[in-house]
């Protein structure tokens, strides 16, 4: 923990500014960075701690991203049956063993849609997931299960001809827990959605916003 | 004359104390350095046995202590704990047996209570009864604060998925609720939701603890199937009232004080 003292005035010196002003220089030093600076060495770790804020403008986007720009899956077979990425966050965090690391992710979903749903088959697939992966070493590793949503929200789930039964301006929060074995270098925190059927649904998103807390100690 | 002591500003020839100076200088260093009593000193933290490396535990997933597959990472100053499902197989044919499948889409889900069977019992039922991993945690606590979060994938649609044309009006029957326990008490709530719809839910919850051999954290449910409010009133498909959990997370950190 960060601490200050002055010392006492020596006997018969003459009393300057600089000493005078050494108290809360020590308390400036101690708080600003330049001796004992306050970080995520030597403070506890939680969603939010000065990490997050020591950027001069803005938010410390090592720990923190949001991305505004629209995202739209569907209504395309490609994405029928597999993970496709549509978050990557390109980040630079080493995760020692027995260490964690918690992501916390919260799209905004503005809009989810359909189309040919009259088939059975068609609406009973019309669920979508989401999934966090982490990459390491250049390959993408699920660091959660996979958790699901359906497109249309209303009645039996699975019918309906007005756009009132979609899903509308909805965040979907997502916490995935990654606690490693061995020491772990990640280079990007994805989000992936998988479709059951990526051909007659879609869904549009929003303000992608994901953190991550490194517990370490 | 009797000395004089005084903590106020010194008049002329009046007498003084060195007190006096070091007053306000004294109140901030008190202030920048924290004026620490017991209630703000580490309880457990600065103990020798701490400072050590990170270790890894297994903790009871199971109320009944039948398995301990959840995870606990023991660090100096805090603790966390996780268990998690991971159903991650997209092979399960829904509407089997008497749909037009196969089609294959994420489960077969983890637990499925139907109003039509015994296995949906009133009131709030434990999801751990009928789920492996991700519905129940017991852990050793540190005197602090637990604080953690419950993630519950959860379907509740009230016809058979072979039914159509139908729009559904809830009214105040079909409900589902996800609860967290801790130590039988509730801690975390997501209300009543209206069925019809499939979603993944999270519930955050923040507990004070005292250090304890064990406190058990629980992920629970209820459900209301009564069919009031529907329209069109004569829908006569609804076959039953079906709630679905597919995969469970829930993790707990306790934060040492």
């Amino acid at each position: 923990m960060s601490q200050t003292k002055y010392t006492y005035q020596n006997i018969r010196a003459t009393i300057t500014a600089a000493g005078l002003n050494s108290l809360y220089e020590n308390v400036e030093n101690m708080t600003d960075g330049t001796d004992g600076r306050i970080d995520d060495e030597n403070c506890r770790t939680e969603a939010f701690n000065r990490n997050h804020f020591k950027q001069d403008e803005g938010p410390n986007e090592a720990d923190d991203f949001v991305s505004v720009d629209q995202v739209v899956l569907g209504y395309n077979a490609a994405f029928t049956g597999v993970f496709t990425t549509f978050w990557t966050w390109n980040t630079s965090v080493t995760v020692g063993a027995n260490e964690v690391l918690r992501v916390q992710f919260n799209p905004l979903v503005t809009l989810t849609e359909r189309q040919n749903t009259a088939s059975v088959v068609v609406r009973a697939n019309s669920a979508f997931y989401v999934q966090l992966y982490a990459t390491v070493g250049g390959v993408d590793q699920a660091i959660c299960a996979p958790f699901g949503y359906n497109s249309i929200q209303a009645g039996d789930g699975n019918t309906g001809s007005i756009q009132s039964k979609t899903l509308f301006y909805e965040r979907l929060p997502l916490t995935a827990i990654f606690m490693p074995t061995v020491t772990t270098a990640i280079t990007a925190i994805k989000a992936k959605m998988y479709f059951d059927d990526g051909s007659n649904f879609r869904t549009t998103m929003q303000f992608l916003y994901g953190m991550y807390v490194h517990h370490k100690y | 004359m009797s000395k004089t002591y005084a903590k106020s500003t010194i008049e002329a020839r009046d007498f003084t104390t060195s007190l006096v100076y070091n007053n306000e200088a004294s109140g901030a260093l008190a202030e920048f350095n924290g004026n620490l009593g017991q209630d703000q000193l580490p309880y457990e933290v600065l103990e020798k046995e701490n400072f050590v490396a990170n270790s890894r535990i297994s903790v009871d997933s199971q109320p009944d202590g039948s398995a301990s597959n959840g995870i606990g990472i023991i660090m100096p100053t805090q603790a966390i704990y996780k268990a998690a499902s991971n159903l991650n197989t997209f092979t399960w044919d829904r509407l089997s047996p008497s749909g037009s499948g196969p089609v294959a889409v994420l489960g077969p889900p983890l637990a499925a209570y139907t109003s039509t069977t015994s296995a949906w019992t009133s009131g709030i039922n434990s999801l751990s009864d009928d789920i492996a991993l991700g519905t129940f945690l017991r852990f050793t606590t540190k005197e602090g604060v637990v604080r953690g979060t419950a993630t519950v994938d959860v379907e509740y649609f009230f016809v058979s998925s072979e039914a159509t044309g139908f729009t559904g009006n809830f009214g105040a029957g079909w409900r589902w609720q996800i609860y967290v326990f801790v130590n039988d008490e509730m801690v975390s709530t997501t209300g009543p939701q209206p069925a019809g719809r499939r979603r993944t839910v999270q519930l955050p919850f923040t507990i004070p603890v005292s250090s304890n051999d064990a406190i058990n954290i629980d992920v629970r449910w209820s459900a209301t199937f009564d069919g009031a409010g529907l329209t069109p009133s004569q829908i006569i498909q609804v076959d039953e009232a079906t709630i679905r959990f597919y995969n469970c997370q829930l993790f707990a950190r306790n934060q040492y004080r």
